[in-house]
C-alpha cells in the first residue's frame, strides 16, 4: 500500500491506478486502495479550489483527464458512478442522481443516486416518462432558450419564469417550464444535466443545492455538460458493442443451427440413398465411421493442419459420397449379377451426379469436389477424370479405400461378402494401384487396434452426438 | 396537518418518502415491517397509506386486509415492484385506492395523494406498461 502511495504523486497515476486495477478486477485491494487515493486528490472542502480561477483549470483538468479515458469504457456503470463520485465530492451537493434511458421499460431510470439520509433517491425507486417536462424540454432541445450550457438550473429557471425574461413569447413554452420547474422541485433537483449522444438523450444527470449554499457557477455547469456528454458516448459506445457482441452470439447460435439442421439433411438424404438400395443399408454410417478411424491413424497428413474443419468435411464427404445414386435407375442399382457395359456406364456417373447435386451450395462447393473425385484411382485409372496421386484430394483417398472396405465385406447383389482380413488383404493388393498405400497403412493400423468395425446401425443421433463432442474439442 | 403512512422494508426509501412528504406539509409515519404498521394504524389512524406489496415479515396484502378490517374508509395506496394484472385487480378488490408499480414517477404519487384526499375515488394504476 505504501509503495502506490508513494507512486501516485499526479491525478493520472490514480485514474490509471482506478481504470486499470479496480474496474478491470485484477486486484480485489486495489478498489479500497483507489477510493483512499481518490479522495487524498480530491480536496475534501474544496473551498480553495471552488473560489480562484486557477484552481478552477485545475478542477477541469482532473475531470478532463478522466473523461478523457471514459470513452474508452466498456461498462457504463463504473462511469456513471465515477462522474457522480467526482461531482459530489468535487463540487459538494447535498445530493445527486443519474437517470438513463431504459429501452424495455421506455422510461429514464434512477440507476445511481447520493447524498444524506432522506436526501438520497433510492436507486430504482423512480423513474421519468419520456414525455415528462423535464425529459420532453431536454429532448426537444429547449433547454437552449433558457441556458448556455444546456443544464437546467432551478435558480436560473425561477428567474427567467418570474421576470418574464424569455426569448420566445410562446406562452406553452412558459407553461412547458413551469411544469418543469414543478418536476424539479418534486426531485429537489437544483440542477439538470442532460446526457446526449448526438440527438439522443441517454440520461440526465440531477444535482440537489451545494452544501456551501452557493451558486452553481457558469463554468461548472458547462463542465458538466461536456462530461455529461462524454459519459453518454461512453454509454453509447458500450451499448454498440453490446449489441455487436450480441449479434455475434446471434450468429454463432444460427450458424449451430444451420450446421445441425445440415447435418441432419445430410443424414437424412444419405439414410435415403441407403433405403434405395436394399444391399447396402447403413453403407453410408460405415464408410463415414471407417474414414474416421484411418485420419486417426493420419495424423501428420499436411491438408488436416493446413484446414481446421478437415475432419468435419471428410464426415459429410463420407456421409454424402453416395449421394449420386439418387440419380441411378432402382433395376440398376438392385440388379443381381454383373452389370454391363452400358449399365456400368451409368453407375459410374454418381460422382458426378452428386458432385451436381451439391454444387449450387456455395458453402459446399469442397465437398461438391471431393464426392465428384472419390472413385478416382491412385495410378490415374479410375473415373470420372483419371486424376492420379496428388491431384486426387487426400479425402476423396480416404473415402475411396473406405468405401471399397465396406464394398467388401458387405453383400452385394454381385458379390457374397468376405471377412475384413480377407478385405484387408484384397486392398493391400491394389495399394499404389487403386488405393493411396498411406491410406492404405492407415487402414490396417486401424483395424490392427480394433477401430475398424462393420457392426453397427446407422444411428443419428450419435452422429450429432459425436459432431457435438468433436466440435467442442475444437473450441 | 394530514397524516400519512408510509410502508416499506427498505429503510432508504422509508428515510426518501418521509423528507418527501414532511417538506409538503404532511405528518409522516413511518413503518419497515408490518407489525410496526398495524400498530400506527390503530393508534395514529392515518389519512392515507402508502403499501409495499413484498415485505420480509408480512404479504402487503394481508396488511391491505387488516387495514380494512379496522377502517374500511381507509386509502390505500400500494406501491410494489410487481407489476401483475391479477395482483392488481386482487389490490383492488380488498379495497386498494391506487397501484403504483416502481420504479415510480413522483408526479404520479402526488397526484394519487392528493385526489384521494380531495375525496376523489376513481382507482388509479399507474406504471401498467412496466415490465
Amino acid at each position: 500500500m505504501h509503495n502506490i502511495d508513494n507512486d501516485c504523486t499526479n491525478w493520472k497515476d490514480v485514474e490509471s491506478l482506478f481504470f486499470n486495477k479496480v474496474l478491470k478486477k485484477t486486484d480485489p485491494k486495489a478498489s479500497y486502495k483507489a477510493k483512499d487515493l481518490l479522495n487524498e486528490h480530491i480536496p475534501p472542502e474544496g473551498e480553495k479550489l471552488r473560489e480562484g480561477r486557477g484552481a478552477i483549470a485545475d478542477y477541469q483538468e482532473a475531470i478532463f483527464n478522466a473523461s478523457r479515458s471514459m470513452i474508452r469504457f466498456k461498462k457504463p456503470q463504473h462511469l456513471i458512478k465515477m462522474i457522480d463520485k467526482i461531482i459530489n465530492e468535487k463540487v459538494g451537493v447535498t445530493h445527486s442522481a443519474v437517470l438513463l434511458y431504459d429501452t424495455e421499460k421506455n422510461s429514464y431510470i434512477l440507476v445511481d443516486s447520493k447524498g444524506a439520509k432522506g436526501k438520497k433517491i433510492p436507486v430504482g425507486y423512480v423513474r421519468l416518462d419520456p414525455k415528462s417536462p423535464v425529459i420532453s424540454l431536454f429532448s426537444e432541445k429547449k433547454n437552449q432558450f433558457i441556458s448556455e450550457s444546456g443544464a437546467i438550473d432551478l435558480r436560473g429557471l425561477k428567474w427567467i419564469l418570474e421576470s418574464g425574461q424569455l426569448l420566445t413569447k410562446d406562452a406553452s413554452f412558459h407553461n412547458a417550464l413551469r411544469l418543469v420547474l414543478k418536476e424539479m422541485e418534486l426531485l429537489d433537483a437544483e440542477l439538470c444535466v442532460p446526457c446526449f449522444f448526438k440527438r439522443e438523450l441517454l440520461g440526465i444527470l440531477i444535482l440537489g443545492k451545494k452544501i456551501s449554499g452557493k451558486e452553481f457557477l457558469r463554468e461548472e455547469m458547462n463542465l458538466f455538460t461536456t462530461l455529461a456528454n462524454d459519459a453518454a458516448m461512453a454509454i453509447a459506445n458500450a451499448k454498440l458493442i453490446d449489441s455487436l457482441q450480441k449479434k455475434v452470439d446471434e450468429v454463432g447460435h444460427l450458424y449451430e443451427r444451420e450446421h445441425a439442421l445440415f447435418i441432419n439433411t445430410a443424414i437424412a438424404l444419405a439414410t435415403a440413398v441407403d433405403a434405395r438400395d436394399a444391399y447396402t443399408y447403413g453403407h453410408a454410417e460405415r464408410v463415414t465411421r471407417y474414414c474416421l478411424a484411418i485420419v486417426e491413424e493420419m495424423s501428420n497428413i499436411p491438408e488436416a493442419r493446413a484446414n481446421g474443419r478437415f475432419k468435419e468435411m471428410l464426415r459429410i464427404t463420407a456421409l454424402l459420397h453416395d449421394i449420386g445414386k439418387i440419380g441411378i435407375p432402382d433395376s440398376i442399382l438392385n440388379k443381381k449379377g454383373k452389370l454391363n457395359t452400358a449399365e456400368k456406364k451409368i453407375v459410374e456417373k454418381h460422382p458426378e451426379i452428386g458432385a451436381a447435386i451439391l454444387a449450387p451450395i456455395p458453402e459446399l462447393s469442397d465437398i461438391s469436389k471431393f464426392i465428384r473425385f472419390h472413385q478416382e484411382w491412385y495410378n490415374g485409372n479410375g473415373y470420372p477424370s483419371g486424376l492420379k496421386r496428388d491431384e486426387i484430394p487426400v479425402i476423396a483417398r480416404i473415402v475411396s479405400v473406405a468405401d471399397a472396405f465396406d464394398a467388401i465385406t458387405s453383400d452385394r447383389p454381385y458379390r457374397k461378402k468376405k471377412y475384413s482380413e480377407e478385405a484387408l488383404k484384397e486392398i493391400k493388393e491394389y495399394a499404389g494401384m487403386q488405393f493411396d498405400p498411406q491410406v492404405v497403412d492407415a487402414l490396417v493400423r486401424a483395424h490392427n487396434k480394433g477401430n475398424i468395425n462393420n457392426m453397427g446401425q446407422f444411428d443419428p443421433q450419435a452422429i450429432n452426438e459425436f459432431m457435438k463432442a468433436y466440435r467442442k474439442r475444437k473450441d | 396537518m394530514t397524516k400519512i403512512l408510509l410502508v416499506d422494508d427498505e429503510i432508504d426509501v422509508c428515510d426518501f418518502m418521509l423528507r418527501f412528504f414532511e417538506e409538503r406539509n404532511f405528518e409522516v409515519f413511518s413503518a419497515t415491517s408490518g407489525n410496526e404498521a398495524m400498530l400506527i394504524i390503530e393508534r395514529d389512524r392515518p389519512d392515507i397509506i402508502l403499501l409495499d406489496i413484498r415485505m420480509k415479515d408480512k404479504d402487503g396484502m394481508e396488511i391491505l386486509r387488516s387495514i380494512k378490517n379496522i377502517n374500511a374508509e381507509a386509502k390505500v395506496v400500494m406501491v410494489t415492484c410487481v407489476n401483475d394484472e391479477r395482483e392488481m385487480a386482487k389490490a383492488k378488490d380488498l379495497g386498494a385506492s391506487a397501484y403504483i408499480t416502481k420504479p415510480l414517477i413522483l408526479g404520479d404519487l402526488m397526484e394519487v395523494v392528493l385526489s384521494n384526499l380531495g375525496g376523489r375515488r376513481n382507482f388509479f394504476h399507474f406504471g401498467r406498461n412496466l415490465r
